[in-house]
């Protein structure tokens, strides 16, 4: 079973699911130097988004924003795929700038779908989104 | 994690924008924003400085936004502020960029022809381009801008399609508008109205369609609207051909005296604080220094000082010209290469006043200043000696 997504930047990730109900500022919000989330009051702050799937509606804030993803992807503390509920400029330019699989979804299926927190394959090439699966 | 910055990655920037059709229409000019440190930051700095070391350069002539900094005064600025704005302009030339710094390309370092086709971020300038010269740019992004200026082209949308530049909003204003700061208001006003449908305005009871006035009233709507072209009645190219929409919504000066509140508080009678008063958002020209130098040639000296803005090419035919006499002594400061956004004002965090309503915004909500409203004329008026 997998969630179909539309793919914006080639690629496939796999890592834990990071689920955020709220936009992201990047710029701002993200700390550039460890992909920590520092915004106040925000839902994720102080967790890492590093490595993660992380699935969100949208960006939010400054267009500063992409050159933010493409600092985290270089210094490799970002997300190692992104899913997004709608087209986003700043967080398309940044992962496309930093190489990271980016594809967009429908949020709420994908909150019934999938679990905060398991690990998912992002495949942004075929346009999947799906558990990991054991194969012997 | 390696990445690569080639000109597929502008490519894909560009098309992963796109909805719909992807077709792409070639420019001649580009003109990039996100050009200040305290705007872009380190993640920023780095950036550009990878980009300009990935071998890639600027296709077409281009022209950035204002640093946060002067380069002619160092000391205004923390030291390492100024040393990063200086990578970042580095960075910039070395890809070819010209080092214009300025938010008004068009008056001297980047001159536009009505019909051209180009990539231009700076919402002010995109507005100027579109709504006084008629020439088409997209309000583009600081990323969109250079991926253009990289490639060549852009993505034929938006503003670059006939139905992409129909008016869909009629405004007429009703009334006096007495100086810059009207205007200012008026554009504010018009743009959170329009939201982002693209204004046709009409403005009766004005005898001076003054290029300068115009130039506040688009600077200050593309600050609350997002629409990249208000045509304007009697001044936009082909303005007598557009059909206009159909209902038409009439301002007056309440909706002025509205955005006033907003965006300008009083300096308490008893403070003893000295407010400095700050313009060239957007920065100066020729014209507004000798209108300034007119108007200061009726005082002695102000009793604040008042920051002047404008870019180095203006500044430099000013100089020729000798339109800076007698500045200096009335308490005048020029400055280039940065905007009002200017790291030495945020420094200084005082209280204050300009007759710009774009500088007004942001100095409120960026670098969290007090500021009022008043036009220059008003300014001398009360702090005139």
């Amino acid at each position: 079973m997998f969630l179909k997504i539309k793919v914006v930047n080639e690629g496939v990730a796999k890592g834990p699911l990071l689920i955020s109900l709220q936009p992201i500022s990047f710029f701002g919000g993200v700390d550039p130097e460890t992909g920590i989330v520092v915004e106040k009051n925000h839902p994720l702050e102080g967790r890492s988004i590093s490595n993660r799937i992380l699935a969100l509606p949208s960006g939010k804030g400054s267009t500063v924003g992409s050159y933010v993803v493409y600092a985290l992807a270089k210094k490799g503390v970002a997300p190692s795929g992104i899913i997004v509920g709608r087209v986003d400029s700043i967080i398309s330019a940044g992962a496309i700038l930093g190489g990271i699989p980016l594809a967009i979804a429908d949020m709420k299926r994908l909150c019934s779908y999938f679990e905060d927190g398991e690990i998912v394959v992002l495949d942004a090439r075929r346009g999947r989104l799906y558990r990991e699966t054991l194969k012997e | 994690m390696k990445t690569s910055l080639n000109e597929k990655v502008f490519k894909k920037i560009l098309s992963s924008l796109q909805t719909g059709k992807k077709e792409y229409i070639r420019i001649s000019s580009a003109h990039l924003s996100g050009i200040s440190y305290l705007n872009i930051g380190d993640a920023g700095l780095e950036f550009l400085e990878d980009l300009s070391k990935s071998g890639l350069r600027f296709r077409v002539k281009t022209t950035i936004n204002p640093g946060c900094v002067d380069f002619d005064s160092p000391t205004e600025c923390e030291t390492e502020v100024f040393e990063k704005q200086k990578k970042i302009v580095n960075s910039l030339k070395t890809m070819g960029a010209i080092e214009s710094l300025t938010c008004t390309p068009y008056l001297l370092d980047n001159i536009v022809k009505k019909g051209q086709r180009i990539a231009w971020a700076e919402s002010s300038a995109v507005l100027y381009a579109n709504s006084i010269i008629g020439a088409h740019t997209n309000k583009e992004g600081s990323l969109t801008a250079l991926a253009s200026a990289i490639l060549g082209y852009t993505a034929r949308s938006g503003i670059h399609l006939r139905k992409g530049r129909r008016p869909e909003i009629f405004f007429e204003y009703q009334g006096e508008l007495n100086d810059e700061l009207d205007y200012g208001l008026l554009g504010y006003a018009i743009g959170l109205k329009a939201e982002a449908k693209t204004p046709y305005l009409r403005l009766t009871n004005t005898h001076d369609l003054h290029l300068t006035y115009l130039k506040q009233l688009l600077a200050s709507f593309g600050t609350s609207g997002s629409a990249p072209l208000v045509w304007i009645e009697g001044v936009t190219p082909g303005f007598s051909k557009v059909r206009k929409p159909g209902r038409k919504i009439v301002l007056d000066r309440h909706e002025l005296e509205k955005v006033r509140k907003m965006l300008s508080e009083e300096l308490p009678s008893n403070s003893s604080e000295k407010p400095v008063f700050v313009t060239g958002c957007p920065h100066y020209s020729l014209e507004e220094i000798e209108n300034l130098s007119r108007i200061l040639n009726n005082v002695k000296k102000l009793s604040v000082e008042a920051w002047v803005f404008t870019s180095r090419s203006v500044y430099s035919e000013a100089l020729r010209k000798r339109l800076l006499r007698g500045l200096y002594e009335r308490n005048v400061k020029l400055f280039k290469d940065s905007c009002v956004m200017y790291c030495g004002l945020k420094r200084r965090n005082a209280y204050v006043i300009t007759n710009s309503v774009k500088a007004a915004y942001y100095l409120r909500n960026s670098f969290r200043l007090r500021t009022a409203l008043k036009s220059f004329a008003e300014f001398v008026n009360t702090y005139g000696v």
